[in-house]
């Protein structure tokens, strides 16, 4: 602890330690150095008179880093906490953990049908999916594929997240998905009001895309009718900070948007029944359809994408279906239909659950240039903030106590709206995605590929895609004068 | 006292192993005794018998001394009881400066607690010591240990005023307090010596060089204090108004004798005293990134003598506190010395790729 | 006295004179000293740091990564050459050589970690090329796939179609060691063979893509861009470039601040990481316990890991050294800097002592393991304590994005 009052420089030599809290005392359970941890502190000593929208995660989930690794780090919440930061470090193993199927060996179990064998490949570096052509790449694509009727019902014994492989001898459902990249040009010829192409300068000028797929191989009948949708996933950071805001908070949000005028009218998640017999409202997945971390898009994603299971998730995930047709191709089912073989213990999942909710929020950045200030008034006056509400208050929150009372900026309502049929997938109402980091998933993922199946190659085509609900906002944006639009991207890009 | 000699009789039967050990150790490895240790645990063995055990051992001592006039002083309160005790305390004082580096787990040692806090707090002794309502204000460190002693027996004018019942209470606390710790000092280290020589055992150093690391941070800590807190606080940073009352022991007109002490028990460490010591071995051992520097021992040498010379040429006690009050650069000259000692102990520890935690360094 | 009409003649005269030239240099030299030693203003302080650092940058994207990676892919297509002959010709010699060449290439990947930032973070090049652990099972059955004809097995259908569990180093180490030796070529069946081939030759496409992910596919040397193309990997651009031009327009990093944070945290992180896996690998009498488990190569993969810090805080690889991280550390603490090298040698030196810990252990093993182990938390507290005074240096920006928004 340097004495300011003393005018020289006081050299410890352990006279007094001031620590420097940079260390995470790292105690990998494993054998492996790739299930290793990147929990950088960030280098502390925020400056002073930063205003409170800086502090996008609150101040208990903001970390101020902009490097390639600003998606995985722990809050301060968490990295104040000896124990936590532990626990923290232990939960990052599994989600950087290549699964195998062979059940003797570490992280062994994968199987015996799967969608993917780590989370880190369908959320790359921590953040958000790329948009691929080829379904069977293997790093960094996030797509879980839904085949459905028109009305969203999921055909029988296709399971919401296609599983297109398994262990040998057992045959998955899909042997893959064929994506196809369509052309899309809107009623005003993809061009501006001002009659500028979209995507202005670029290779992909004048352009919008979307993907259709197609299932390879299935397994299982379809009756006619089937569609194959994809959605994609989204950065895991300040997933904790949105399960710490009030279920009646967000009822609240929505009782205010059906009383006001105007197309946007957000509906509420589900109530989701929880393991501990109360009731929650959704707010997670691109359709509210998880209402907590614990029992979660991650908490059960890391049973359903890999069958790797667990005390409360004992049984295969897979369909009866799925089961009886492996019995007509000959094939022993004993060990698919009886309880399966614990492969991760509940203290490894609860590292993980303080893991996914520990992550933190990077700060907003450059709110003081002119340019992104005119950008937020624009984001203001276009009618963004309808559904792409600025900030929340969380509440108590006993599984992180420091998260409680948070101002938090993700931007988003957390309700579904229709974004217009042009959008219809398994459903053409989306939950608000939360905005936050978006202008860092270049940083860290190298892409900006946005929406909920990646069709939006970047900021402007994100904002060309709002339909439905969202078209008024949509043409507001179009008519903008370049530089105003210019803007407005700059605000994305800064919060 | 009783309790001294049984401590003494446990301590003594540790100490006999040690010293066997370090005896062992150095007519095992040093071709001559003159040679100087060559390799760590020899400087261990050195530094643990030569240094630490006996600079432990004279403060004890003194301490005992300064607690046993401090009685005799306030059952017969005459001038020669008085005069005694006051340089029983300057010996026990000099003896404590002398051992302060050799103390390696200062804070347990309270080292610092009993050796610093100058000046004394006038008020708050003279009305404590004199007002039964206000003695629990004598047990705040700034009105004990040495300066508190000090001021005790030496700003009186003389005995009637130093042994008023008040005070002799107060003195007889202090000074039991400093004799207490002195011995459990030296206990202390006479457990841990066993460890310190036999370091890279891993019970608990798991190399020679953690535990001399300990030495050399201590020293390091040491020459900090007396840079910081001894010289350039009582000169005012050298910012044009000195702080003359932040002058320790100028009273007992032990000052200067008070940073030669210091410098004395670094010298000790460093030099030794015949046998060699921690330069010797900067001398000859050649380390992984490191060669051997038997440059730096001249030069560790040299500048010790420089020091010793600036000391000498410098008054002492009140002399030295009115020359400080007409010019507050008068330590400035001595200041500089000692900070390149301070560096030429950092490279020594380079030297030997002694590992010292430095600042913004947690704990392992 | 000369007259006045005389003063200018007389004064070029006097400069002519060799000793007035010479005394005016030296005069000359004295003032420029003498501007050198003055004190420096804040303003250009700062300037000089930052151009000191723009060179380090410049030169740990050239000498560290880049140069690292030119290795990487040389060591890749030797270990693929080898295993090319052992295909062509299946000799317990050839075998021998193979693992040779697959230890030489294991021990130059390493080094890679500490620049884990990035590319390799976005693309995730070290699971593809070294994903652990790996699926034998699912080897297996591919390999009896191809013995039986029905899969045909090469490089492009692994890296497209085959999770990286089944390919890699470690596929190719437990196809050619078993219990720290090579194999016998008798044990070693054709369709082994051939699926070796495809994963060595996989792991030099790749590396080849993680080379061109720095360097930029158009800055290869023609043969190594036609071989990607030719595997139909992505062109890409430099991310050299961005990275040692922090701040310019479209840089992701808006200061050199951040540079640095990814420079220092990764080696930081490195060095963090060994320092358990020291006593878990080393501390234990089962090669299980590590990854290189068939080659049973724990101390070597763990001394490159560490290797890979020194390159990248001293600038590069031995020989062929620029400006380097260690300069900015000393810059701001010479003591931290000195200790940081010693840390290096020492953590290098301490493995190296523990010895095979699968050989008759010696009485002392678990002590020099212990102190293989404290030597490396030592390092690594060093090195926390230089990432602050760099990285956050006020001339390096750190604040640069995070300005209050009432500032104009």
């Amino acid at each position: 602890m340097t004495n300011l009052a003393l005018k020289r420089p006081v050299q410890h030599w352990a006279l007094t330690l001031g620590t420097l809290a940079l260390l995470a005392a790292t105690d990998l359970t494993t054998g492996g150095l790739h299930s290793r941890l990147f929990a950088h502190s960030d280098l502390g000593g925020i400056p002073p008179g930063l205003s409170e929208e800086y502090f996008t995660g609150g101040r208990a989930g903001t970390v101020f880093s902009t490097t390639s690794r600003c998606l995985e780090l722990p809050a301060p919440a968490v990295s104040a906490n000896p124990e936590l930061l532990k626990k923290f470090n232990d939960g990052e193993i599994i989600f950087e953990a290549m699964y195998v199927t062979d059940p003797k060996s570490k992280f062994g179990g994968l199987g015996p049908v799967y969608l993917n064998n780590a989370c880190r490949n369908c959320h790359p570096n921590y953040g958000r999916a790329r948009r691929v052509e080829d379904f069977n790449t293997q790093f960094g694509n996030g797509y879980t594929v839904f085949v459905h009727t028109p009305d969203g019902k999921l055909v029988d014994g296709y399971v919401f997240m296609l599983q297109t492989m398994a262990v040998p001898p057992y045959v998955p459902t899909a042997k893959n998905v064929k994506i196809t990249w369509n052309n899309f040009v809107d009623e005003h010829g993809n061009k501006y009001a001002d009659g500028t192409p979209y995507n202005l300068g670029k290779a992909i000028e004048g352009t919008l895309i979307y993907p259709t797929a197609d299932i390879v191989e299935p397994l299982l009948p379809l009756p006619d009718n089937y569609k194959v949708s994809l959605e994609a996933t989204i950065g895991i950071f300040g997933s904790g900070l949105i399960d710490a805001i009030r279920d009646e908070d967000i009822i609240a949000e929505f009782n205010r948007q059906q009383a006001q005028p105007g197309p946007v009218k957000g509906m509420h998640g589900k109530w989701v029944e929880e393991p501990d017999g109360g009731k929650r409202l959704g707010r997670f997945t691109w359709h509210n359809t998880r209402a907590t971390i614990n029992n979660g898009p991650g908490g059960n994603g890391v049973w359903n994408v890999t069958n790797i299971n667990r005390a409360d998730r004992p049984k295969l995930f897979a369909s009866q279906q799925w089961i009886d047709k492996q019995g007509e191709l000959g094939l022993d089912v004993t060990p698919l239909a009886s309880h399966q073989p614990v492969e991760m213990s509940a203290e490894e999942f609860d590292s993980f659950l303080v893991w996914h909710r520990g992550l933190a929020v990077p700060a907003a950045r450059d709110l003081h240039k002119p340019e992104v200030k005119r950008g937020k008034e624009l984001f203001f006056v276009a009618g963004c903030t309808s559904c792409h509400k600025p900030s929340w208050v969380t509440g108590d929150y006993p599984l992180l106590p420091a998260f409680a009372k948070q101002k938090i900026w993700p931007y988003t309502d957390l309700l579904l709206h229709d974004m217009g049929e042009i959008n219809h997938g398994v459903s053409k109402t989306f939950r608000t995605p939360p905005l936050w980091a978006r202008g860092l998933m270049d940083n860290a993922v190298d892409h900006t590929d946005m929406f909920h199946d990646l069709r939006a190659r970047n900021f402007e085509e994100a904002i060309l895609w709002h339909f439905g609900e969202g078209a008024e906002s949509r043409e507001m944006f179009r008519k903008m004068p370049a530089q105003d639009r210019a803007a407005l991207v700059e605000f994305l890009k800064a919060i | 006292m009783q309790w001294n000699d049984q401590w003494n009789s446990m301590a003594g039967a540790v100490w006999a192993r040690v010293f066997a050990a370090a005896l062992i150790g150095l007519m095992a490895s040093a071709p001559a005794a003159a040679a100087g240790p060559q390799t760590e645990s020899e400087l261990l063995a050195v530094l643990a018998g030569k240094a630490i055990e006996p600079g432990l051992a004279k403060a004890a001592a003194a301490s005992q001394e300064l607690a046993e006039s401090a009685r005799s002083l306030c059952k017969q309160k005459n001038d020669e009881a008085l005069k005694q005790t006051r340089l029983a305390w300057k010996q026990a004082y000099l003896a404590w400066r002398t051992a302060q580096p050799m103390m390696l787990q200062g804070k347990e040692y309270k080292a610092e607690q009993l050796l610093e806090h100058w000046p004394a707090n006038e008020a708050v002794m003279n009305g404590a010591t004199a007002s039964k309502e206000l003695t629990h204000l004598l047990a705040n460190p700034d009105v004990r240990g040495f300066a508190g002693a000090e001021y005790l027996l030496f700003a009186p004018a003389g005995v009637d005023e130093a042994t008023t019942a008040g005070r002799c209470d107060h003195l007889q606390s202090v000074v039991a307090e400093i004799a207490d710790q002195a011995a459990t000092n030296q206990l202390q280290w006479r457990r841990q010596a066993p460890a310190f020589v036999a370091a890279g055992d891993g019970t608990p150093y798991l190399l020679p060089g953690d535990a001399l690391s300990l030495v050399f941070a201590r020293m390091l800590n040491v020459a900090e204090r007396l840079l910081r807190d001894r010289i350039c606080a009582p000169s005012g940073f050298f910012e044009g108004k000195a702080k003359t009352e932040l002058l320790e022991a100028w009273r007992s007109d032990a000052s200067r004798q008070s940073f030669q002490a210091s410098i004395d028990g670094l010298r000790r460490l460093l030099l030794g005293n015949g046998e060699g010591a921690v330069v010797d071995l900067v001398a000859v051992k050649d380390g992984l990134v490191s060669k051997r520097n038997p440059q730096l021992a001249e030069d560790v040498r040299k500048q010790l003598e420089r020091i010793d010379a600036q000391l000498a040429a410098l008054k002492d006690g009140n002399g030295l506190r009115k020359d400080l009050q007409q010019d507050d650069k008068v330590l400035q000259p001595l200041y500089k010395s000692i900070e390149k000692l301070q560096k030429q102990i950092v490279e020594a520890s380079l030297s030997l790729e002694v590992d010292v935690r430095g600042p913004g360094e947690t704990q392992m | 006295m000369k007259s006045g009409k005389n003063n200018k003649t007389d004064g070029k005269k006097l400069l002519q004179r060799p000793m007035v030239r010479i005394a005016g240099l030296v005069a000359l030299a004295g003032v420029v000293c003498g501007a050198m030693l003055l004190p420096k203003s804040a303003a250009v302080q700062a300037y000089l740091t930052q151009r000191k650092i723009d060179a380090v940058i410049a030169d740990y994207a050239d000498k560290v990564v880049l140069h690292t990676l030119e290795r990487v892919v040389a060591k890749n297509e030797a270990l693929n050459g080898a295993v090319a002959q052992l295909q062509a010709n299946p000799t317990d010699a050839g075998v021998e050589e193979a693992a040779k060449a697959w230890r030489a290439a294991r021990a130059q990947w390493q080094p890679i970690q500490s620049f884990a930032f990035g590319p390799a973070a976005f693309y995730d090049f070290d699971k593809q090329v070294a994903s652990w652990p790996i699926d034998r099972p699912m080897i297996e059955h591919s390999i009896a796939q191809i013995a039986a004809g029905t899969l045909a097995i090469d490089s492009g259908l692994l890296r497209r179609k085959i999770n990286s569990t089944q390919r890699g180093f470690f596929t190719a180490e437990h196809l050619l060691f078993r219990d720290g030796k090579p194999r016998k070529a008798a044990a070693i069946r054709p369709a082994e063979l051939l699926y070796l081939k495809a994963v060595t030759q996989a792991i030099v496409e790749e590396s080849l893509d993680f080379q061109a992910s720095w360097a930029g596919s158009a800055n290869l040397p023609p043969a190594a861009a036609a071989r990607l193309k030719a595997a139909q990997l992505p062109e890409r651009p430099s991310y050299a470039a961005e990275f040692a031009h922090p701040g310019a327009p479209g840089s992701r990093y808006f200061s050199r601040s951040v540079v640095l944070q990814e420079m220092f945290q990764e080696s930081h992180t490195v060095v963090e990481d060994v320092c358990p896996l020291i006593e878990q690998w080393l501390g234990s009498t089962d090669p299980r316990d590590s990854e290189s488990q068939d080659s049973r190569n724990a101390a070597s993969d763990l001394v490159n890991l560490l290797q890979g810090v020194e390159n990248a805080y001293l600038g590069g690889v031995e020989g062929n050294r620029g400006r380097a991280m260690a300069e900015l550390v000393a810059a701001k603490d010479e003591v931290i800097d000195r200790r940081i090298r010693i840390a290096l040698a020492d953590v290098r030196y301490r493995i190296n002592a523990v010895g095979d810990p699968y050989g008759e252990p010696a009485a002392d093993h678990e002590l020099k393991v212990r102190i293989a182990a404290a030597s490396c938390w030592k390092l690594a507290n060093k090195f926390a304590a230089a990432i602050v005074p760099v990285c956050m240096d006020p001339a390096t920006e750190p604040w640069a994005a995070y300005v209050p928004s009432t500032a104009l």
